[in-house]
């Protein structure tokens, strides 16, 4: 049984906690450093006039009195960005996985895929406004084309990539080939596909606001945009925050859930080690000093 | 009258005929194989030993049907060979364990994909599992194995399959003395204990020699059968064996074989 370092890993996962939660110390004191920053220059030795930048009280004073209408700005953006994202990344990674397998789907697509991949989704707003409204419908449709763009190109460059011994392996197994896409392309390409998962998320935000910049009724977008017509500067920081918080807790959420779906790749820490490395490393974990040794 | 027709049938369990393979490259045509004939008995092992580049690895991948002939027929158990099947196992030089299933999973997977119902193999998994000594590690990543481990993950999921045969494309060839001699072992006793069929390339001679009941020495490239060997030591076969004198002396012979083959090349 292959045991080398068992000592050394032990040791890691007893000092992981407090390493762990002193840099997560060092990160706390920035955000609190940036806040004091923010208000000394507002309210304590003023340099900032309010109209350029609100003071952290007038922001928080604001927030207060209008928290309502914010967050139902905010869950319309959040439900545009996800139900767009979800569309456009699996249609992607479907038609993605058809062109690899289909000579013919990939004749067809090629051209339409090229065409419009180098032209920015931003720059059809205003066609997409026309053809659908200020809805919801346009924008979803807008960031799903932009996730789906991603993602089908992430899927056929990846399932290229995917080492010729599985599927021969796969063959032999008695596998049939649309079996072998199921079972050995699609799971051999998930690393790959999580990462365009992630960069889908965060072009479904960009574009979903900026589509809600230049019409909607309802959105984050739309908030910031009324605000700054009237030169509420309060509002429009309120707007930004909500769009950053909202983003790194999906971008979080999709962390986690990846972390967990890639923990047999070699980058997991979930699975580092042998057999044995491994039982020490989980029973560190039930005892509480598990980490996120990886960003 | 029949009884005679079953066994020529056994005799010729896997057979090629007059097999030759060319490669079209850019640069040219480059013939691998030329009028290649070979026969391998139902439940005996034949090893093919010779010089890197020689077309070993072509062999196989006729037999396993990755690749078609360009002339000559291939045949198992009386059947021409169409294209990769479950009844031929290959287990590969390169690592093949689907680094995505757990060491259990990787075994399911051939049963599961051909759609055989769970109980007709359920038994199967841990059989196999025991048998290469892997029990423990059913629920880990092959990442978590070592070079070895994961070798024995590849060999349990040739054989959870049930095939016919086995194709073996130097399976030992990157593993540590120690650990390729348990495995010569354990290879010998599952292949004896099931009476699989079995093709085993290497380029170690020891090795050729302890596992086979015949050696098939090839040389360069368009390959050639310079010479065919049968290994008299029956079987079960014990590690020890390797130290008799006869043992030493076969292994010799096939070595001078290919030191002469490799002065003319």
């Amino acid at each position: 049984m292959p045991d080398g370092n068992v000592t050394i890993k032990r040791e890691e996962a007893a000092v992981t906690s407090w390493v762990h939660l002193r840099w997560l110390g060092v990160s706390l004191l920035t955000v609190l450093v940036l806040f004091f920053v923010w208000w000394l220059l507002t309210s304590g030795i003023r340099v900032v006039k309010p109209l350029y930048f609100p003071t952290p009280a007038s922001v928080w004073e604001t927030f207060y009195r209008m928290h309502q209408r914010i967050w139902a700005h905010a869950f319309a953006t959040l439900i545009r960005v996800v139900v767009s994202w979800l569309i456009g990344s699996l249609w992607g990674v479907v038609v993605g996985l058809l062109m690899v397998r289909s000579r013919l789907i990939r004749s067809i697509l090629s051209p339409i895929i090229e065409g419009l991949r180098p032209v920015p989704p931003v720059a059809l707003i205003p066609l997409v406004i026309i053809w659908f409204g200020i809805g919801d419908s346009g924008k979803i449709f807008l960031s799903s084309l932009a996730c789906f763009m991603v993602l089908v190109v992430n899927t056929v460059v990846s399932a290229k990539n995917v080492n010729p011994v599985y599927i021969q392996a796969a063959r032999s197994l008695g596998a049939s080939e649309t079996n072998i896409y199921l079972t050995v392309v699609l799971p051999a390409i998930v690393p790959e596909l999580l990462s365009g998962f992630r960069i889908g998320i965060a072009l479904a935000f960009a574009i979903t606001v900026a589509a809600e910049f230049m019409g909607a009724e309802y959105g984050i977008g739309y908030l910031i945009m009324q605000a700054s017509r009237t030169l509420n500067t309060e509002v429009v920081v309120i707007g930004t925050f909500i769009i950053g918080i909202e983003a790194s807790v999906l971008e979080r959420l999709l962390k986690t859930g990846s972390d967990y779906i890639t923990r047999w790749t070699f980058a997991s820490v979930r699975t580092q080690g042998t057999p044995i490395q491994q039982r020490r490393y989980v029973r560190a974990w039930a005892h509480g000093a598990r980490a996120n040794l990886v960003y | 009258m029949r009884r005679i027709a079953d066994e020529s049938a056994d005799d010729k369990f896997i057979s090629l005929e007059n097999v030759t393979k060319t490669f079209t490259t850019p640069s040219g045509a480059i013939t691998v194989l030329s009028n290649i004939s070979l026969q391998v008995k139902k439940g005996k092992t034949l090893c093919i030993v010779g010089p890197s580049g020689c077309g070993k690895t072509t062999i196989l991948n006729l037999i396993s049907g990755f690749l078609a002939p360009t002339s000559g027929s291939i045949r198992v158990d009386g059947r021409p060979v169409r294209g990769p099947g479950p009844d031929r196992a290959v287990v590969f030089q390169r690592d093949s364990v689907f680094p995505w299933l757990t060491v259990r999973q990787n075994l399911e997977y051939g049963p599961k994909v051909q759609g055989i119902p769970r109980k007709e193999w359920a038994g199967r998994i841990d059989e196999y599992l025991n048998k290469v000594g892997l029990q423990d590690c059913a629920n880990h990543y092959p990442k978590q194995l070592s070079g070895g481990m994961k070798k024995r993950v590849d060999i349990a999921r040739a054989y959870t399959n049930r095939p016919d045969i086995l194709l073996m494309d130097e399976p030992f060839g990157s593993l540590d003395v120690m650990t390729k001699e348990v495995m010569q072992q354990d290879l010998l006793e599952l292949s004896y204990k099931d009476q699989k069929s079995l093709i085993f390339i290497t380029h170690d001679i020891e090795e050729a020699v302890f596992l086979g009941d015949g050696v098939l020495v090839m040389t360069r490239s368009p390959a050639n059968i310079e010479k065919e060997i049968e290994v008299p030591f029956p079987k079960p076969r014990h590690v020890s064996l390797k130290l008799q004198p006869e043992f030493q002396a076969m292994r010799k012979e096939i070595d001078a074989i290919l030191k002469r083959k490799d002065l003319h090349a």
